[in-house]
């Protein structure tokens, strides 16, 4: 360990870091969250060993874990115990302590509202389409698990992009044909799917052209495939999620394509014209082996744990 | 009531001022993509203020000639262009934060003076402006403490 290396010491002359195991580490943390929103000081090794999850807090009052959270309701928005003063929704403008305690939220929770602003980017007369990403129902992120899977890879091995009917016709493209995606910033050439979106509208999946490159894995319909190459640099102001969903594009017919696209027929990829492409089919049936439900200490039917009932009010059904 | 005309306008050109140097900013530090996009917002509520402004600008001739004395060092000049680099910028949101200060004390200056003439519309701008201008001084302040420690201690 570094702390060790440097030779860390505390006030004692103990070591400063005085976890040397995952487990110690995991009870040091545990520790640090007493009395916190999220308390795990009654989570340990043999807890989340044992049969079933366990939801926060886990402390001397609620040793099982906590299945509803503000039965009271009680929120933690006091200003001495909440995480956070919040933000303003528009700029990310950190709330100071001292506006967060003039609103005495004293437990009450906040709603915030935002006015309605336009996207960073919107449709022009050079890029006339929404351009917006998004997932397979078989792939995860840039497939460095899926991929391996070969069922889920056989249903969606390669990138696409999706078209209305209506777009496609107004471009000459039609299935399989491979389509140039282009944005201010990037382009993309892939097959297409003629499909489900909106008029207007091209969706692609981001899982395809990362790490697999086509000088590293060369590929017949050339070109980029990573869709977030059209997408912009900016992200929401409060949780800094970069916004992958929205820009404007245009698109142009580079080759006819000899095959339907690589999309799967199933989910929000199925054609628009149904018959007209092999129908994705799953591989082998699996094997599966049938488990007993484990006993889980704060079910609702054993009547033994679980929160305390909300008291309907007078008059109430 | 002479002076008040004077603080019109000087409503408006600081708050004109200040979304021009919103829009210097955001364009020269286009780079940091945060700074970019929300200086354009905020620069678009100043040009909002201003817009709203214009009715009682006009009711209140706003002195335009110089035929008014002004007092001195009224004006404040806005940024002409940005510093380069980390500590550059970390200047650079200082000096907005000055400006929207000064646009601050005039709306409350202003809101006074709309109080003691019962002129509810004047009143309504220089109150909603003024809360936009707070919002526009907590994101200075946000952002300024995120770039400080980068800019003061580790930039060259």
């Amino acid at each position: 360990m570094y702390a060790d290396a440097i030779d860390f010491r505390d006030k004692d002359d103990s070591p400063l870091i005085p976890w040397r195991t995952p487990e110690e580490a995991f009870d040091g943390w545990r520790q640090a969250s007493a009395g916190r929103p999220v308390d795990y000081t009654g989570l340990t090794y043999d807890k989340l060993r044992g049969p079933t999850g366990i939801p926060w807090p886990v402390n001397d009052q609620a040793p099982n874990g906590t299945d509803r959270l503000y039965t009271n309701p009680v929120f933690p928005t006091a200003t001495d115990h909440c995480e956070t003063y919040g933000h303003d929704l528009l700029t990310g403008g950190s709330v100071t302590e001292q506006e967060h305690r003039a609103m005495a939220p004293a437990g009450r929770a906040f709603l915030k509202g935002c006015p309605y602003t336009p996207s960073h980017e919107e449709p022009s007369v050079e890029y006339p389409l929404l351009f917006t990403t998004g997932r397979t129902v078989y792939q995860f992120h840039t497939r460095t698990k899926t991929r391996r899977s070969g069922s889920l890879n056989d249903a969606a091995p390669d990138a696409w992009v999706e078209l209305n009917p209506a777009d496609a016709e107004k471009y000459g493209i039609t299935e399989g044909d491979t389509v140039r995606v282009e944005s201010p910033r990037g382009a993309i050439e892939v097959p297409a799917r003629i499909g489900q979106v909106m008029v207007g509208a091209v969706f692609a999946p981001f899982h395809y052209g990362t790490f697999d490159l086509y000088h590293l894995d060369p590929h017949p319909a050339g070109g980029a495939r990573q869709a977030n190459e059209l997408t912009m640099t900016v992200w929401d102001p409060v949780s800094k999620q970069p916004y992958f969903k929205t820009a404007a594009c245009r698109i142009s017919k580079v080759k006819t394509g000899h095959q339907p696209s690589p999309a799967p027929t199933t989910a929000a990829s199925a054609p628009a014209d149904g018959g007209s492409v092999p129908a994705t089919v799953g591989g082998q049936p699996t094997s599966s082996r049938f488990v007993l439900t484990p006993a889980y200490p704060n079910d609702p039917a054993l009547g033994t744990a679980g929160p305390s009932p909300i008291t309907t009010p007078p008059g109430g059904s | 009531m002479p002076h008040i005309s004077t603080y019109v306008r000087l409503a408006h050109r600081s708050e004109q001022t200040l979304a021009d140097s919103f829009r210097t900013v955001a364009d020269g530090h286009a780079q940091e993509a945060d700074i970019f996009y929300t200086c354009h917002v905020l620069a678009a509520m100043s040009d909002a203020h201003v817009a709203a402004l214009q009715p009682a600008a006009q009711r209140y001739h706003e002195q335009t000639s110089n035929d008014l004395p002004e007092p001195a060092r009224l004006h404040a000049a806005g940024l002409p262009q940005i510093r380069d680099g980390q500590i550059g910028l970390l200047r650079d949101l200082q000096d907005l934060h000055l400006l929207a200060t000064l646009v601050q004390t005039t709306w409350t200056v202003l809101s006074q003076a709309a109080q003691g003439l019962r002129d509810r519309e004047l009143l309504d701008i220089a109150s909603r402006s003024i809360t936009e201008t707070a919002r526009q001084l907590s994101w200075l302040n946000t952002r300024m403490k995120a770039a400080a420690p980068q800019a003061l201690i580790v930039a060259p």
